[in-house]
């Protein structure tokens, strides 16, 4: 490659009165940092290749290593940080686009957390989770107008599809090729042993994971990659892929290294080829190609499943999100600017979008002021990272949300953003078989299923000291939350109080 | 009886097995004494064999009728009550007359000027083996199988 | 039940075995001529060169006779069976009743016809006492020139063994290379290169005529008249099933007494199993002597639970052998010639090893591993079970073979193994 100008990134310590050279470190990292060096009989690093996977640092039985940044001073300037000097020197070298994975790691605002919850006092007594019934089951899908009852009990209005969750919680698409068909493995296991939902990502539906499809959201996207008759029959419900948070208004680009045999019969898509997705679905320049879009989908499974429409969350979301519900959706999927991704041009990942947390309020009240609120379910998407996040997002009008990185961080995701190299340490977003089976789908299975049984708890727990009893109940209440450290104008688009008020 | 089984679709190759057999056969059984203090410690009784991105951990299958046990000619050899098939390290002459018998290859060899077999003892005494409680990604059982 | 066993060696341990198995109660009767509790005769060699001390020659605990309830007479020799009165008669008249007996007797060296032998004195190299003779002399400084007659597994053990007491050996073999009867010429020629670079000297194609045991002049003549001067003669040219105890009675024998699959003899009550036993050869498909330890325990323990009444067929083996000189490691099996027109061979050599594998019809019939050891049990299962090769012919050449170069299937299928049967009958 010649000679570089980058420095590392990042420094390999190794304690050498603890390593054992037992060449586990040079096994396991794929980014061909850790050698052997027969001569010297030790082994060595070359950081240079350094992405800070912590494969080597985890599986290393001495504990011998820490993965350091690497203690390169820039001269203090504040328009010039280190990062965007980095940025521009790979960029001198590359002459191409930055390409990242995973969700904008920007230090721009995480409204979450300038978002607090309250608990009842005196008043209003809260409720113990242990000893009192607790509801978080949600039903997704169109709520009719009114409810006819006959006079024998029965309910006589005829109920559109719903998809029926335990809690308030789906795993969001990943395609099956940006990750591996192990990770999605994992996804259907856990959302089937949940009782929650995942979805299938615009990679299609891979031959052994129909057995879940009861679980399955099928989305079809504008490369309508894996897109047949079973595939649209057999989910739980459909989704329609207009955009996402972490790339709005760009398409997707699967290399055709990363088309294996598997992918590209999932996908139906020639061996080794570029699996492009095009930036706008090419039959859809206006709503009323939307409509035509959905009912195609609801004609094709008989009306027998929900169809979601997924679109990033840009400036005039509320809007657009009026126009699909008018468009026949029963859910809307609103991706926040934090959204994950396996690759996304660095630049559109850090600065196109808005965060989900103004989307779902502008979105819930554009909805409610027409009128319409009820035709569709609005899940949200994007940086969801815990359960307060979920509780706050359903208080804000959701009515669930998806988690997409807070899922491979179960499984076994250390973040280091390099999805986009197809060689993913922890067997995740790769398609090398010796590196898919690194993820055990049993071990990421019980691990994503302890993840979400814990936020159950959690969510109940907070619920509790509300003094609510159901989920139900917590949706669009607004009143339940507090705003600090936020302007007035934030407060309002929001449409919660400042603490203290 | 319980037997230790691979699961090649996932080990990942680290060898961690191989390195915690030979720590949980070591004299001070502490993983950086066993191989900075310990120049004569055990080699390990499980050997991963890898091509390319397949690979297993292996070890004695503790036969119902060892061939190995058969075969010794000093007797070093045995098949205990709970059917662990035990080499007495005493009497190992090293003649890998049970080597050329064993239908799996699973026995192995200590390097060096010890010319002995080391074969896996299950861990006598321990609730799991070794090999199997330090695998990273559950490529190996240690489970009642049963006849198939 | 009265059971008899004449032996106490690898196949009378086998049988108390077999027995003990299936029938706790029954009253067990081991007779040897030999005084030791039973010992491991391929370590005799181990202990004449020091590498093992005495009590590690035993291949049982001392408590082993004691446990398993067994009337052990040694320095006994049995004279005569008398099956018409299932008896045992004893050199010193003692007669010992039987309702099974199990004839273990093993086999004896063959003294080859040599002029003047009679009045000379030589050595076995079978039994622990010859051992212990052969060993006084040396230690007592009377040997200075040691000379073997024959180039085989004896042979060469005993060359081995004595050469690193530090004598300089010569060996006589009437053959044209060593270890004629496991190896072909090229690696016959690597191990004796081996050995000779540890000082035994060899002539070939040469027998002893006559031995001259003067006052002065002590050694040996050669069939082409020259002389070979010599203080201890070990004499290892091959040995003979010990069958004197039933040259006169009804069964069928050839070299040793027949058996069916059940290891027993004509006679209903009267077994045989180890090195006097004609038992199934597996590649040969005929019944042969295989004079292997680890053949006459699995003999041993078959005839004994068939004698305690438990049915058990024996699978039969056929030559396997693991031997080294000198740390340098030879392990074979099965055949190591390509006879017919679709048997063919393969091989691998590099200066300090080699590999040959014999296949007839893409099944493996034998190979010859020289200076690696590795997985060398697959190939004999391989041989074992008839398996087609045909898809991994190759992989099997490499130095590392092993599970993970089979077929799939047949990978997984073996990954699952060991609690399937896995029929003893490998050698
Ligand atoms: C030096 C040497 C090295 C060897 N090395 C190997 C090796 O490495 N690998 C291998 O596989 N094989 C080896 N063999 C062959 C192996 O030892 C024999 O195959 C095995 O010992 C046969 O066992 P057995 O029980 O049939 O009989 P044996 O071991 O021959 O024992 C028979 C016993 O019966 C006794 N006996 C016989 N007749 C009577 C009687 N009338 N009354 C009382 N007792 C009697 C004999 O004294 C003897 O103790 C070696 C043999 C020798 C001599
Ligand atoms: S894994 Fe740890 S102990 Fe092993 S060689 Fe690497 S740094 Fe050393
Ligand atoms: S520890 Fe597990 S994953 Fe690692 S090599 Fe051994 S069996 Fe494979
Ligand atoms: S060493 Fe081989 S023959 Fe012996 S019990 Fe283990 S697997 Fe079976
Ligand atoms: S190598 Fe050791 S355990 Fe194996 S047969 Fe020889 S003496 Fe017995």
């Amino acid at each position: 490659m010649g000679f570089s100008m980058l420095a590392p990134e990042y420094r390999v310590d190794r304690d050498k009165d603890r390593c054992i050279d037992c060449k586990v470190c040079v096994t396991q990292c794929p980014y061909d940092v850790h050698y052997f060096d027969e001569e010297e009989e030790k082994v060595f690093a070359r950081e240079e290749n350094c992405v800070n996977c912590h494969r080597c640092v985890v599986l290393c039985p001495t504990r011998a290593l820490i993965i350091r940044k690497y203690p390169l001073e820039f001269r203090e300037n504040s328009a010039w940080k280190d990062i965007d000097i980095r940025q521009l020197q790979k960029q001198a070298e590359t002459g191409g686009i930055l390409l990242s994975g995973m969700g904008n790691p920007k230090p721009l605002p995480v409204f979450w957390d300038k978002i607090l919850l309250n608990a009842s006092q005196v008043t209003n007594p809260s409720i113990d989770p242990l000893r009192e019934p607790m509801e978080l089951k949600t039903f997704l899908g169109r709520k009719p107008e009114r409810l006819e009852i006959g006079c024998d009990g029965s309910l006589k209005t005829k109920i559109s599809p719903q998809l029926e969750l335990s809690a308030p919680v789906m795993f969001s698409a990943m395609s099956f090729g940006s990750i591996s068909l192990n990770a999605c493995r994992v996804l259907a296991e856990a959302a089937e042993q949940l009782g929650i939902y995942y979805n299938t990502g615009e990679g299609g539906l891979h031959q052994s994971l129909f057995k879940f499809a009861d679980h399955t959201v099928v989305q079809v996207a504008s490369g309508r990659f894996g897109v047949n008759s079973e595939y649209l029959k057999i989910g739980a419900g459909i989704e329609i892929k207009i955009g996402q948070g972490a790339k709005p208004g760009i398409g997707g680009h699967l290399p055709g290294e990363k088309v294996r045999e598997e992918v590209a019969a999932t996908r139906m898509i020639p061996l080794g080829t570029d699996a492009i997705s095009p930036a706008p679905h090419h039959d859809i320049y206006s709503i009323e190609d939307l409509r035509q879009l959905i009912f195609a989908l609801k004609e094709a499974s008989d009306y027998e499943k929900p169809v979601s429409v997924k679109i990033a969350a840009v400036h005039n979301v509320a809007a657009i999100a009026s126009g699909i519900a008018r468009a026949g959706a029963d859910i809307i999927t609103i991706d926040g600017f934090r959204g994950g991704t396996g690759a996304a041009p660095t630049r559109i990942r850090d600065n196109v979008g808005i965060p989900i947390e103004f989307a779902i309020s502008a979105v819930d009240n554009r909805l409610k002021e027409e009128g319409i609120r009820n035709q569709v379910s609005v899940v949200a998407a994007g940086s969801i990272r815990n359960s307060a996040d979920i509780v706050k997002a359903v208080a804000l009008g959701a009515d669930a949300v998806y988690i997409g990185t807070a899922a491979l961080l179960a499984m076994g995701c250390h973040l280091c953003r390099k999805c986009y190299m197809g060689k993913c340490s922890w067997g995740i977003a790769t398609q090398q078989p010796h590196l898919v089976k690194r993820l055990n789908p049993e071990i990421g299975r019980e691990r994503l299923v302890n993840l979400i049984t814990g936020w159950k708890h959690e969510i109940k727990e907070i619920l509790g000291g509300m003094g609510i009893n159901a989920i139900d109940s917590l949706r669009g209440n607004r009143h339940m939350l507090r705003g600090v450290d936020l302007s007035s104008r934030e407060l309002d688009i929001l449409g919660i109080k400042a603490a203290g008020e | 009886m319980k037997r230790i089984y691979a699961r090649e679709e996932y080990c990942v190759g680290c060898r961690l097995c191989e390195i915690f057999c030979v720590v949980g056969h070591s004299k001070s059984k502490d993983i950086i004494k066993t191989y900075k203090k310990e120049p004569d410690r055990p080699a390990p009784r499980v050997a991963v064999w890898e091509d390319g991105p397949l690979s297993f951990a292996f070890q004695c299958r503790h036969c119902d009728q060892p061939s190995c046990v058969e075969a010794c000619i000093t007797g070093a050899l045995s098949k205990n009550e709970e059917g662990t098939v035990l080499c007495n390290e005493d009497k190992c002459v090293g003649c890998w007359t049970c080597i050329t018998v064993c239908p799996f290859g699973a026995i192995q060899r200590e390097e060096g000027e010890k010319k002995k077999i080391v074969k896996c003892n299950l861990c006598s005494g321990e609730p799991e083996p070794y090999c199997v409680s330090h695998c990273p990604n559950r490529a190996i059982v240690y489970e009642e199988r049963g006849v198939e | 039940m009265k059971y008899v066993i004449i032996g106490n060696s690898a196949a009378s341990v086998g049988a108390v075995e077999g027995i003990r198995k299936v029938d706790p109660e029954g009253i067990i009767t081991v007779i040897s001529e030999e005084s030791y509790p039973a010992y491991s005769r391929p370590l005799i060699s181990y202990y004449l060169a020091g590498k093992v001390k005495e009590e590690d020659m035993y291949i049982r605990d001392p408590d082993f006779y004691e446990n398993n309830r067994v009337e052990l007479l040694l320095d006994k020799k049995v004279s005569r069976i008398e099956p018409e009165q299932n008896t045992v008669k004893l050199e010193e008249g003692q007669s010992i009743e039987y309702d099974r007996l199990l004839l273990a007797s093993g086999s004896s060296p063959f003294l080859p016809p040599i002029k003047g032998i009679e009045k000379q004195e030589y050595h076995f190299f079978n039994y622990f006492d010859d051992i212990k003779e052969i060993q006084q002399k040396i230690q007592l400084n009377q040997v200075t020139r040691p000379l073997i007659i024959g180039a085989g597994l004896v042979g060469m053990k005993a060359a081995e063994a004595i050469s690193l007491l530090g004598l300089p050996v010569t060996v006589i073999e009437l053959g044209p290379h060593i270890l004629g009867s496991i190896l072909s010429d090229v690696p016959a020629r690597m191990v004796q290169r081996k050995m000779e670079e540890h000082g035994v000297r060899f002539i070939f194609e040469k027998t002893v005529k006559e031995i001259t045991w003067g006052e002065e002049l002590q050694g040996v003549v050669l069939s082409d008249g020259q002389g070979v001067l010599t203080d201890l003669l070990i004499v290892a040219a091959g040995v003979r099933p010990r069958i004197e105890l039933v040259e006169e009675l009804p069964l069928s024998k050839n070299q040793g007494v027949k058996v069916n699959e059940y290891m027993q003899t004509d006679l209903e009550n009267i077994y045989a199993a180890g090195d006097v036993a004609e038992g199934w050869d597996l590649l040969q498909e005929e019944n042969r002597v295989i004079p292997i330890w680890p053949g006459a325990y699995r003999q041993g323990h078959v005839a004994g639970m068939n004698m305690a009444g438990l049915k058990t067929k024996d699978s039969g083996g056929f030559a396997v052998n693991s031997i080294g000189f000198f740390g340098f490691s030879i392990i074979t099996a099965g055949v190591f010639e390509a006879r017919e027109g679709n048997e063919e061979i393969l091989c691998r050599e590099e200066p300090d090893s080699y590999l040959q594998l014999v296949f007839r019809d893409n099944r493996l019939l034998g190979f010859i591993k020289l200076g690696e050891v590795g997985q060398a049990g697959i190939f004999t299962w391989l041989i074992k079970e008839g398996i087609d090769c045909n898809s991994f012919k190759e992989k099997i050449l490499r130095p590392g073979f092993c599970l993970l170069d089979l077929p799939e299937e047949l990978r997984r299928d073996r990954m699952r193994g060991g609690e399937t049967i896995e029929s003893p009958g490998c050698a």
